[in-house]
């Protein structure tokens, strides 16, 4: 195995093991993840026989097939509010919705091109599906992050919420 | 604020910067943990340790690192006596917002703290705000309104993120130090989030913000847009929102990203009741990718901000 810790400029170690933790815990709600990335001294992955696992590569396209599928995941649950946006959601909190789908499709389209062939879902005939059943999302205050104390917020109100 | 172009310039006079850091390696691991909740108080002492560590003591440092130091602490203080000039202005600033400011005004003041521990009797003197002219030679009327006040701010925030972001290609050298200045650079952009709320909250807006900001840039969405329709005062904020010096930064409305134009290559949603021009396609591409801005461009863009008196005591030079 390489030494990694005499070649301070290599490929960052820590990353693909923070990457896996990040992305199993991500997949927690639909589906597990056969994560190659790991190491990328680690040769190609046999593809699964599981439908339910995914392949995300190794070295450059094992990182990009991660990002792509956080992407994938964030333009999801943007579309799922701008779809069925909660009655008490501001106007402004709508436009916002819109513009942070529009941005993140954007990314993920991106992301998409640049993998082409290499997307891990580059042969699936469905995209993959996202699950936010756990998530309250009918309601405004569902869909923006909670504010776990009034001290941390004081500085950041929520968008179009100032008093004033 | 502009800690990451600090080492770019340190590695252009030291190539073996990132070596001295590199056997210090808990000390960027401290950095980089610390990033998202940088304090006043923080700052300093992560600053100072580091390059104290790095170099062993303040008197190793070269003159030319010396030079480099000290530019970025004229921005700070540049930063630091605009929003203490603010706070002290009563009835400027929305009560309600007072705490915001006033945690931007002591980020400013603990980077200006962090800088003069690590230069020490070679810091450049503390100019006072006699040194600045906020109204950019009466462009500008930052201290008449809350308006003009955050319009201001925004440019310099801005400003700042872009700095950020043109440095991080020559720290790909050392993932620590990259990956610490990234950290600071994301906090610099909510901060212009923030301000950027409260432009729109000023104005009475309920949109969530227009494209470029609409007219005159009063109505501007949390995220940069296009080039912003200049800025609130386009004599002096445009080039904050339009090309660097070389094609390697591009304005803020570049589409193109990766030698690909990124319109051609995107999926774009149907959204009931809007029909997706062209113009809105390239708007909501551009706000996807920020942009960097190269150190000449953003020296001329605070070169605005001196008075005669700055210009005497050779800021920004």
């Amino acid at each position: 195995m390489t030494d990694l810790t005499s070649q301070p400029t290599s490929a960052p170690a820590g990353l693909p093991r923070r990457a896996f933790l990040r992305v199993a815990g991500a997949s927690a709600a639909s589906v597990g993840l056969v994560l190659a990335g790991c190491d990328s001294t680690d040769p190609l992955p046999v593809v699964p026989v599981n439908p339910n696992l995914l392949t995300l590569g190794a070295g450059e396209t094992g990182l990009l097939n991660y990002l792509y599928l956080l992407e994938q995941l964030e333009a999801a649950f943007y579309q799922k509010v701008v779809d069925a946006p909660p009655a008490d959601l501001l106007p402004a909190d709508k436009a916002f919705f819109a513009d942070l789908r529009d941005h993140e499709v954007v990314h993920r389209e991106s992301i998409r091109f640049a993998l082409a062939a290499n997307a891990y879902d580059a042969n699936r005939t469905t995209p993959l599906a996202f699950n936010f059943s756990t998530l309250t999302l009918t309601t405004a205050r569902g869909c923006w992050p909670r504010r776990s104390s009034s001290k941390t917020w004081a500085w950041r109100p929520t968008p179009e919420r100032c008093a004033w | 604020m502009d800690l990451l172009k600090i080492f770019s310039e340190i590695e252009k006079i030291d190539g073996e910067v990132y070596e001295r850091f590199d056997t210090r390696r808990r000390v960027f691991r401290h950095m980089a943990g610390l990033g998202k909740t940088i304090t006043a108080a923080t700052m300093p002492v992560m600053l100072g340790a580091m390059f104290n560590k790095a170099y062993g003591q303040t008197t190793g440092l070269s003159a030319d690192i010396k030079n480099t130091l000290n530019l970025a602490l004229q921005l700070e203080y540049l930063e630091y006596y605009y929003y203490d000039a603010g706070l002290k202005t009563p009835g400027l600033i929305p009560t309600a917002d007072v705490p915001a400011v006033t945690i931007m005004r002591d980020d400013e003041l603990g980077h200006i703290n962090a800088l003069k521990s690590v230069l020490g009797a070679d810091a450049f003197p503390d100019p006072t705000v006699a040194a600045f002219d906020y109204t950019a030679s009466n462009r500008l009327a930052p201290f008449a309104a809350a308006a003009g006040y955050y319009a201001t701010a925004q440019s310099l925030e801005d400003t700042g993120v872009r700095a950020y972001k043109g440095g991080a290609p020559k720290l790909m050298a050392n993932k620590d130090i990259l990956t610490a200045a990234l950290n600071i650079h994301s906090v610099e952009a909510r901060h212009s989030a923030h301000i950027r709320m409260v432009r729109r909250t000023l104005a009475g807006s309920t949109n969530g913000g227009d494209i470029a900001g609409g007219a005159n840039n009063q109505n501007p969405k949390s995220w940069v847009s296009l080039r912003e329709n200049g800025g609130p005062v386009p004599a002096v904020t445009a080039p904050i929102y339009g090309p660097g010096t070389t094609t390697d930064f591009p304005g803020e409305d570049n589409v193109t990203q990766a030698t690909v134009n990124v319109q051609n290559t995107t999926t774009y949603p149907t959204v009931p009741g809007v029909t997706l021009t062209d113009a809105l396609k390239a708007a909501a591409v551009a706000e996807a990718f920020d942009e960097p801005l190269d150190d000449l461009t953003v020296k001329a863009i605070v070169r605005n901000f001196r008075s005669a008196i700055g210009v005497g005591k050779g800021l920004f030079v």
